[in-house]
């Protein structure tokens, strides 16, 4: 009965999907709220591996009420973005959101409402791959905190005021930081939590493990972010302008983005990918595609 | 199920031509609908029979915000005024002294910067004044203040280069702000509400309506006597705000 409208070549509706999904990705893009990352080429990769595996299971039909509701979510946010962007550019909270209702919409119209219930992972995945950092002022006082009482371990002489760090205050070589939404944990914090995302969804790691990958991303997130505030603290204290300049740009933060990606990668392999080959190697022998297969 | 299947081909189809062409739209030129960058303040502008039109200039933005990420697409304007009440003899001193040599009125001269910010953030106007009279915060902090007032809002006065300064940020609708601080505090207070929220959805307008006219009053103070414009400068900035509220310029 649904074989007629599987995932095929030879559908028009799939030639059809595959043309609205591309001429929504060259406007996204045209109007530059597609931002290329790692974590969003991760996610992409989650959804693939997914879709491959229920390759069987994905039929591209979707009833009338889903394709209404679907296209209304489109057309609003891609209409949306225009005119915002027409009159604004781009200081909007929603206007960043747009790729990920565009795709809840496009999955709308493809796959329908039966369909979405099916394959939410994949749906998540790819909507997910989009969403901006939102700055939130609570992290960034928690960030303060952390990283003040941090720097007073390392025994500094260091007082807070908000989201200022004060060393040596009250004398003459008295110097200060603040902390800007760009120092904040809440772009590590991001980036690792998407790739929980995904290794999760790839994976099949059950519940309590996710707890644990979840917690763990957010304390390696804020661990190194604390420590990158404080070595740029510790930086202007000895007035050394060039280091500072490198550790606080570009270089600086994507080595401190690298290092948190490696870091929670090994956590990942020692939690879970050793203990599933010392689980393979006790048990029978079992194939690796077997291991990846998802459960039924 | 049939009838379906084809309603839904054409849906697809129609829904494919239609975002092409809003590609199209994008492509063939979005900047015939951006806001003009034409200047918004008028040349002469009399706001009041007691303060006499002088002269105005142009602030040209593009080199005295250079060294900033502060951007104001506008040109600004520097109105010069002179205080002229009814009863100032110097008034009648100038129609009787038909020379042409003869000195202006040496008295009280205000000049006021006016700057439109539009850009969709925060103002901060302690900001835009280091670039503009080419300051530090730190040069002036000593003799800074910001006041408040009762139904008109937050300026900030100091003193620096024998002028004497009052400097503020008029607000679309609120009182007026100084610091970055104040304007989120403005805009969240007038700006969040049901309707507004309703319109920043459905994408007719900005959720805060970030508008600031950023002025910036001087006088000139006597070293000799000691005589101080701050209370000249006040009764200017009355004048000058409600005139500017009701005025208040558009995109």
């Amino acid at each position: 009965m649904k074989s007629s409208t599987y995932l095929s070549w030879k559908s028009i509706e799939f030639w059809l999907l595959a043309f609205i999904t591309l001429s929504v990705f060259t406007l996204l893009f045209h109007l530059g709220l597609l931002t290329f990352q790692i974590e969003a080429f991760i996610l992409w990769f989650a959804a693939g591996v997914l879709i491959k595996r229920n390759y069987h299971t994905i039929h591209l039909e979707s009833g009338p009420v889903a394709t209404a509701c679907g296209l209304i979510l489109l057309g609003w946010s891609l209409l949306r973005t225009l005119t915002m962007h027409i009159q604004y550019g781009e200081d909007d909270l929603l206007t960043p959101l747009a790729p990920t209702f565009a795709i809840l919409g496009l999955a709308l119209i493809a796959i329908g409402f039966p369909g979405l219930q099916q394959r939410w992972k994949e749906v998540l995945c790819l909507a997910f791959s989009w969403i901006p950092v939102i700055f939130v002022p609570g992290i960034m006082a928690l960030d303060a905190k952390i990283s003040h009482y941090f720097l007073w371990y390392l025994g500094f002489d260091v007082t807070r005021e908000g989201l200022k760090i004060i060393f040596r205050e009250g004398e003459l070589t008295a110097k200060v930081i603040e902390i800007y939404y760009a120092c904040s944990s809440i772009g590590l914090l991001l980036v690792l939590l998407k790739l929980t995302i995904a290794l999760c969804i790839i994976y099949n790691v059950p519940r309590q493990k996710q707890i644990t990958l979840f917690s763990l991303a957010t304390f390696i997130a804020f661990g190194l972010n604390t420590i990158r505030v404080a070595l740029l603290g510790v930086l202007v204290d000895q007035e050394n302008q060039v280091a500072f300049d490198y550790w606080h740009g570009n270089s600086g933060g994507q080595i401190f983005s690298n290092v948190a990606i490696l870091v929670f990668g090994l956590v990942f392999y020692w939690l879970w990918i050793r203990i599933q080959s010392q689980q393979s190697n006790k048990n029978v022998k079992i194939s690796n595609q077997e291991l990846f297969r998802e459960r039924t | 199920m049939q009838a379906w299947k084809k309603i839904r081909i054409v849906i697809l189809a129609s829904s494919c031509i239609s975002i092409i062409s809003l590609l199209g739209i994008l492509q063939s030129g979005i900047d015939r609908f951006k806001p003009q960058n034409t200047e918004i303040f008028p040349k002469d502008l009399n706001f009041s029979k007691n303060w006499e039109f002088v002269g105005s200039s142009k602030i040209d933005l593009d080199t005295a915000l250079q060294a900033s990420d502060i951007q104001a697409s506008r040109p600004g304007r520097r109105y010069q005024y002179l205080y002229l009440p009814d009863s100032d003899p110097c008034q009648i001193q100038e129609i009787l002294s038909s020379s042409d040599d003869s000195k202006p009125c040496s008295g009280n001269y205000v000049n006021a910067e006016m700057i439109f910010f539009n850009q969709g953030t925060p103002v901060n106007s302690v900001e835009v004044l280091e670039n503009i009279l080419n300051v530090s915060v730190a040069e002036i902090e000593p003799n800074a203040s910001i006041q408040s007032q009762v139904n008109v809002g937050f300026t900030m006065a100091f003193i620096h280069n024998n002028r004497s300064y009052l400097t503020s940020c008029i607000n679309a609708s609120g009182g007026t702000t100084v610091t970055r601080f104040q304007h989120i505090q403005n805009r969240n207070f007038h700006d969040v509400n049901p309707q507004r929220i309703l319109t920043w959805i459905i994408g007719l307008n900005d959720l805060r309506d970030w508008r600031c006219l950023w002025t910036n009053l001087s006088a000139e103070i006597d070293a000799t006597s000691n005589y101080t414009p701050s209370p000249l400068l006040h009764e200017f900035w009355q004048l000058w705000y409600a005139w500017w509220s009701n005025n208040f310029p558009e995109n």
